[in-house]
């Protein structure tokens, strides 16, 4: 699958129209395009749009060994996958030096920004330590995919929630959602990024572009950066030669941007968990099935009351975390046990289960 | 094990409650629809007809690439796991036999499913990926015999047959099947079952499914309507 050729009249077109301070969708030109975060009942999953650029996110995590040198911190992968898209620039290697550049420079502002406190994620100090994986799929490319792909990755590690781990002595144990309510990570900062689009040798600006304003670029400039006004990372793509002012000015455009976001991206998730706070944790430990027919068993999400029956709440439904917790690289498999906590026989679920997974 | 009809106490205001459906959300797809079924959420895109590959070769009739993408990060390794290989393969016959292969010739249409929430257990997923499917060809106006839908069916130990089942019955239940009707004379066109039943359990499931297809074809009639005007 290719994506059309872009017709030379159509480049004119555009190119007029950027000369003259215009754009085709009528934004100015330090305007972004409205943001949607959307929540599904999975904890780490978040689809967002950038206007019609749409972006999902899961996250999940694994326990591992860590790293010699960093003997008690965890680790954050990012995983960008765009092979289901039409090809950029109608060729596979280009293709797929296009998602290599995005992936370095998505990896980069998480990791190396440390928007993460990966202390807090170690388990064991030189044993075992929590491995985080966010898993990028672009659905639809309109245009800045680097911009939503990162506020779905922030978005996902903001609403992601980690198990409870007990350590005691040898023994480590890790307890399901019903067990013990899982945490959320510990995120020091968001690292907002901001794509700004240069054309003809540079002179012209243009802030979070369209797809076909992207495809006539000569070169892109992505900032990202935090709340504090601290420069999380600087990236310069496509032939061009920029001034210092230029800069400047993109670091100031940026600013307004990214404490909009931030903003955004905290109010997002909080409201998604008071939403569904006083449902799932009013008797998290209590469990009774009622044995009369009752046919008042709606969706659950918002009518359960406490004196009728107190399920165990679909949303964090109990294999759940399960599932996302594999234990292939797990180091030492017989001082780990994993809680059984399946109390109504589930269907073969895609659970990776211990004994699925031991090799 | 209990082989009581349950009573059909549900009317066609609450069957529309539990589905959803957004039609083209991608725009860049030929077609593209998003299903909501109980708690289980789909997302499909189509791309096509478009060229072949050279190495493919479908020379009098189209070919058909369906991916199936489960949610990310529930294996370890970024493919597709068996399990997930036989949906992608039961969707392609389902494909097969309803689009009119033969009205284009060295083609090829691209097909990507993706489970995006799934908090019950295989029939409310497989039937949610079946309806988006169907949506979704609708959406991308690819010349079809009929138009189909799924139905999934649970054998509670104590409830008997549920259709369209809550999650917490579902996740009570090892035995369902899902149905798959198609339009024109509400006949099955595919199912699949999982667990332990007999026979007479599988006609009645059948026969308790055919009417609820009948309002999930009335729903697509909404939806398309809805669009269109």
């Amino acid at each position: 699958m290719k994506e059309l050729i872009c017709s030379t009249i159509e480049r004119n077109v555009v190119l007029k129209c950027i000369r003259d301070r215009k754009r085709l969708d009528c934004r100015t030109i330090d305007e972004t395009r409205p943001v949607n975060i959307d929540f599904r009942s999975h904890p780490g999953y978040v689809s967002v749009t950038l206007g019609q650029t749409h972006v999902i996110a899961q996250a999940s995590c694994r326990i591992t060994k860590p790293k010699e040198s960093r003997a008690s911190e965890g680790h954050v992968r990012v995983h960008l996958d765009m092979s289901k898209i039409p090809l950029i620039n109608l060729e596979n290697w280009k293709h797929q030096e296009f998602v290599q550049e995005l992936n370095g420079i998505l990896e980069q502002n998480i990791r190396h920004s440390n928007c993460i406190d990966l202390e807090s994620l170690c388990i064991n100090a030189g044993e075992l330590v929590w491995s985080i994986k966010i898993d990028l799929i672009v659905l639809n490319n309109c245009g800045n995919i680097l911009d939503c792909a990162n506020i779905a990755t922030l978005c996902s590690l903001y609403h992601y929630r980690l198990p409870e781990v007990s350590v005691h002595g040898s023994d480590i144990r890790v307890y399901s959602s019903i067990e013990r309510r899982p945490h959320p990570l510990r995120i020091l900062h968001f690292p907002i990024n901001v794509l700004f689009a240069f054309f003809i040798d540079g002179r012209y600006t243009l802030i979070d572009p369209h797809s076909d304003e992207e495809r006539l670029m000569d070169g892109f400039v992505s900032i990202s950066m935090n709340q504090h006004k601290e420069i999380c990372g600087i990236h310069m793509g496509g032939k061009l030669g920029l001034k210092r002012e230029q800069i400047d000015i993109c670091k100031k455009l940026a600013f307004n941007k990214v404490l909009e976001l931030t903003d955004r991206i905290r109010q997002v998730v909080l409201d998604y968990y008071k939403k569904i706070e006083p449902i799932t944790h009013s008797q998290p430990s209590i469990v009774r099935i009622d044995n009369d027919e009752d046919d008042s068993n709606d969706e659950g999400i918002s009518t359960t009351e406490n004196e009728h029956i107190v399920l165990i709440k679909p949303e964090i439904s109990p294999s759940l975390i399960e599932s996302n917790v594999s234990l292939l690289q797990m180091p030492d498999l017989n001082r780990l046990s994993l809680t059984e906590d399946d109390p109504s026989g589930t269907i073969g679920n895609l659970a990776s289960e211990p004994e699925n997974d031991e090799e | 094990m209990t082989e009581t009809l349950s009573e059909m106490t549900e009317n066609d205001e609450s069957i529309f409650s539990s589905l959803h459906c957004i039609l083209s959300p991608i725009s860049k797809a030929t077609g593209s629809a998003t299903f909501t079924l109980n708690d289980s959420l789909c997302t499909c895109l189509l791309n096509g007809p478009g060229e072949l590959r050279q190495q493919q070769d479908a020379i009098n009739r189209l070919q058909v690439d369906i991916t199936f993408q489960a949610r990310p990060g529930s294996n370890n390794t970024n493919s597709t796991s068996t399990k997930d290989k036989l949906i992608e393969q039961w969707l392609e016959t389902l494909v097969h036999s309803t689009v009119l292969t033969e009205h284009y010739p060295r083609s090829q249409i691209n097909i990507v499913i993706y489970e995006e929430q799934n908090l019950s257990g295989e029939a409310t997923i497989l039937a949610c990926l079946c309806n988006t499917l169907c949506l979704t060809m609708l959406d991308a106006n690819l010349p079809m015999k009929y138009a189909f839908a799924a139905v999934p069916i649970i054998l509670h130990p104590t409830k008997g047959l549920l259709a369209l089942p809550k999650t917490k019955d579902e996740l009570a239940s090892t035995t369902y099947f899902v149905f798959v009707f198609e339009i024109t004379l509400n006949e099955t066109l595919a199912m699949h079952a999982s667990g332990e039943f007999d026979m007479k359990t599988l006609e009645q499931a059948i026969t308790i499914a055919k009417p609820i297809a009948g309002q999930i074809f009335q729903f697509y009639r909404q939806e398309l309507e809805k669009r269109l005007s």
